[in-house]
């Protein structure tokens, strides 16, 4: 298409600037101009070409002096726990589980502090870069409706594990054939997907029952696998086996599941999940935090693994900032395997853009800056003292920049921050109504 | 951050002049007191000024020069030749000037500096208003500021002497490190900081081919060398430390030696990690550190502090070591004590010097809030810093910086950065 032939209006044109696209070839387009139109970026082309000039848009958005890069996509959240951050930390996890975590989870977790919860996640993620979020908790409905009004894209999973009882399997296809209809039609923002806990406390039966229906509906399974040392012991003692072995055995494994931290697998579970072409999901703070190890993700990469990048939940991490995670994604290999080459920036900023639209089986329509996919995209304010001086883009986003240095956000050709005002967020009274369940939790 | 770790609802600080004269309950200090200035901190957590024991400000010109190589291909292909060629005094005002701006902003008010043409330095720390504990590296090989270690000592003399008086600017005396200090160096940078009783910091131990290189080189492990030569004391600060062991940690616990820990540089570096829960059980005294910035690459403590707590709890697989209120006090107290100035800063009471951060709690990566230590360390971000106040001056305030023109500076940091590139043929 000659674009400059187009007339038709478009919603946003974004000037100036320098484009960061995360294409396959990393294009770097120096003072761009981005138009945007029905969700979508409809073309990309150099500013300084004087017939380019000629278009219209109902919105201009200035971004000289700053970094327009695609929108960062956390891959695992559990967003209501936020309402749970800073509760109880620094604990052993069993400890932080049983009696800090599950007791407040049981006694708080209500479809309003879901919704409330979520939305006050929504709104640090928007402040702090993301666009895309993937996402499993208790009502999960209201996390998917708390995306949805706040202008916000989300892979929601209707999750299981068999606790306090199994789930019959006829009921499991039952519930996620409800779930995924539901939301399924209802936004482009809102794609639906199916999770289990973990292998743990799922029995094999509940881990190939919901595979089946995320596989009869073609959407994502995600799941937490050998996060733990004592996860890995206890699978060995059930099933005589490792977990990573145990899911594949029964099935689990195909390139629509998303494996959750895959701390601890063992060289031959690393060629299972490389062969079946699992994605992985590596939240690196969060298991920092509760001291459950760190996943070989070097290795993953190396044997063509797709890992993306996520938070995990408020309670383990404390935020929900992807530069911070890259940040320290970037970091920690590099000392676990003294090996000051690995994960360079590059790769880690693949991980949180991309990568992380490929773990969830949405690099057709997010994860880089291309004409046809969804506008997903931030501005990066780089005018700061710890911005300075700008040698490398990559290098600044992943070792010196942070959430507060996002100035606009856009998804899917809405502009849901701009100059770091939420126009879709009532953000005074949701902070507000979470302090109130906070407080009726314990909070000061 | 006092010896109780007392936390004040609805609290009030007293400040007059350079000092913090009293502290307490908000009726209580508004009845005995009345103030020119009343800064309103609703909503706000007060907390003492984040210490930063050890940087290399002017490095700022380094940050993102050049990552994830490895080591000594980073030092001697980039960083070296590139300090040899264009490094000056007005370089090192300049990118210290850019890092004062930053470490304001994100919160820190005291920091301990090892650099090249530190008397610029110093100057640019005057003009931002922060305090620091300063000294000019010393090694055996021409720096672009003296042409052998005998002119950097003297030059580290002239630094003590010119800012002797001064309230903010503090000197010690650096020996770069072991393996680029001769005997002789060494020597006389400990007679030159015992002469006027400043402290005396080294690079310590970071990385295990130092370690490797100094086995041979003294016939004892070399924390019994600097034993013999008289450096174990109270005023020795030694950065990094991460290749201790059980017997070097003993005798620096019983030297009250102070130890600075890096973790993020120490992470990016590909360094390793210090033992710092067993040296705190020693009772070491640890502070926190960012290092440079072309190896972390932000002078952001509060993101240190994080790093920190979570770094250790995944190298021991124990998530109850490095809590939230001993990595505050890392950043605080315990720093204040790491640099040898903890009866003037790194808490708030009555007689401290008033080094004083105020941060905006109202945003949503810090709610609800639980434990104010746990959101210090796992959820506060220096852009969440609202006002500084430094030696009872507001230094920045709604972010604002009072004591520096952050346009102006930002615009010649880039002119800089555009005409060294040039000058020098870079990249």
């Amino acid at each position: 298409m000659d674009h400059t032939k187009d007339n038709n209006e478009l919603d946003i044109i974004i000037e100036g600037g320098m484009l960061l696209t995360m294409s396959d070839t990393m294009d770097v387009i120096d003072n761009p101009l981005i138009g945007i139109r029905d969700g979508k970026i409809a073309f990309i082309t150099r500013g300084d070409i004087p017939e380019t000039r000629s278009f219209s848009a109902r919105k201009v958005l200035s971004a000289h002096g700053s970094l327009i890069m695609p929108g960062l996509i956390n891959t695992h959240t559990h967003l209501p726990m936020v309402c749970f951050r800073g509760l109880a930390d620094d604990l052993p996890l069993m400890d932080w589980l049983h009696n800090h975590i599950f007791p407040a989870e049981s006694k708080f977790v209500t479809r309003e502090m879901v919704y409330a919860g979520a939305m006050l996640a929504i709104a640090e993620m928007i402040l702090s870069g993301t666009t895309t979020f993937c996402d499993a908790y208790y009502y999960e409905s209201e996390v998917a409706r708390a995306a949805f009004d706040s202008g916000m894209r989300a892979v929601v999973s209707q999750g299981f594990i068999d606790f306090p009882e199994p789930t019959a399997p006829e009921k499991i296809a039952d519930i996620a054939e409800r779930f995924i209809s539901k939301w399924q039609l209802k936004s482009p923002l809102i794609i639906p997907a199916l999770a289990c806990h973990s292998p743990y406390t799922c029995s094999p039966e509940t881990l190939t029952s919901v595979k089946d229906a995320a596989r009869k509906a073609d959407v994502l399974y995600s799941i937490h696998v050998s996060e733990t040392k004592e996860e890995v012991a206890i699978i060995r003692e059930r099933f005589g086996k490792t977990p990573v072995q145990h899911l594949k055995d029964i099935d689990i494994l195909d390139d629509r599941t998303l494996a959750v931290h895959c701390i601890w697998p063992e060289d031959y579970e690393i060629e299972m999940l490389s062969a079946s072409n699992v994605k992985v999901s590596h939240n690196p703070e969060s298991s920092m935090k509760l001291a459950a190890g760190c996943a070989p993700v070097p290795i993953f990469i190396e044997k063509g693994i797709t890992v993306g990048l996520g938070t995990d939940g408020g309670a383990s991490n404390n935020d929900l900032d992807m530069f911070r995670e890259m940040g320290t994604a970037a970091k920690l290999h590099k000392v676990i395997q003294m090996d000051s080459t690995v994960m360079d920036a590059k790769t880690v900023l693949k991980m949180a853009t991309i990568n992380g639209a490929k773990a969830l089986g949405l690099e057709d329509r997010i994860g880089s800056i291309e004409p046809g996919k969804f506008a997903d995209l931030i501005i990066v304010d780089t005018k700061k003292p710890h911005l300075a001086p700008m040698h490398s883009y990559y290098s600044q986003l992943v070792y010196a920049a942070s959430g507060a240095d996002v100035k606009t956000s856009i998804i899917g050709g809405k502009i849901v921050m701009q100059d770091r005002k939420l126009p879709l967020v009532d953000l005074p009274s949701i902070m507000q109504e979470v302090r109130a369940i906070a407080k009726s939790i314990g909070a000061n | 951050m006092d010896d109780n770790g007392t936390l004040i609802k609805k609290g009030s600080i007293a400040v007059d002049g350079e000092n913090i004269i009293a502290v307490g309950e908000k009726g209580e200090i508004e009845s005995r007191y009345i103030s020119r200035e009343i800064i309103n901190a609703e909503g706000f957590m007060v907390m003492p000024g984040l210490i930063n024991c050890h940087t290399h400000a002017p490095m700022t010109y380094f940050r993102g020069l050049a990552d994830d190589l490895e080591l000594t291909d980073w030092l001697n292909n980039y960083i070296f030749p590139d300090e040899a060629r264009f490094v000056n005094g007005e370089f090192s005002y300049l990118w210290s000037l850019l890092a004062c701006a930053e470490m304001i902003k994100s919160g820190t008010t005291t920091f301990c500096d090892m650099y090249i043409f530190e008397d610029d330095v110093a100057m640019a720390v005057k003009s931002a208003g922060m305090r620091c504990l300063l000294g000019e590296a010393l090694f055996d090989f021409p720096s672009p500021n003296f042409k052998n270690p005998e002119e950097g000592l003297k030059y580290t003399e002239f630094l003590i002497q010119k800012w002797a008086s001064d309230p903010l600017v503090n000197i010690l005396v650096e020996p770069h490190a072991l393996y680029t200090c001769s005997f002789n160096l060494l020597q006389e940078s400990k007679k030159l900081a015992d002469k006027y009783g400043v402290p005396l910091g080294t690079h310590y131990l970071e990385t295990k081919s130092e370690k490797e290189k100094l086995a041979g080189k003294y016939g004892k492990s070399p924390t019994s060398f600097l034993k013999d030569i008289g450096y174990l004391s109270e005023q020795f600060i030694a950065f990094h430390c991460v290749y201790m062991e059980e017997e070097d940690i003993r005798m620096f616990a019983d030297h009250g030696c102070k130890m600075v820990h890096n973790p993020e540089s120490n992470m990016k570096l590909a360094s390793g990690v210090a033992s710092v829960p067993e040296m705190m059980r020693a009772g070491v005294t640890v502070g926190l550190g960012t290092d440079g910035c072309a190896s972390n690459n932000n002078l952001d403590m509060f993101q240190e502090m994080d790093t920190a707590a979570k770094l250790h709890k995944v190298v021991k697989l124990d998530p109850t070591v490095m809590d939230a209120r001993t990595v505050v006090r890392m950043a605080t107290c315990q720093g204040a004590k790491a640099l040898g100035m903890e009866n003037i800063v790194g808490s708030l009471k009555a007689g401290m010097k008033a080094d004083i951060i105020v941060i905006d709690l109202n945003k949503p990566h810090l709610t609800p809030l639980y434990n104010e230590y746990s959101h210090i360390v796992y959820a506060v971000n220096g852009a969440d810093v609202d006002t500084v106040l430094i030696n009872g001056k507001v230094v920045m305030k709604n972010r604002k910086l009072l004591t520096i023109a952050e346009d102006e500076l930002m615009a010649m940091v880039e002119e800089t950065a555009i005409r060294i590139k040039k000058q020098f043929g870079m990249n």
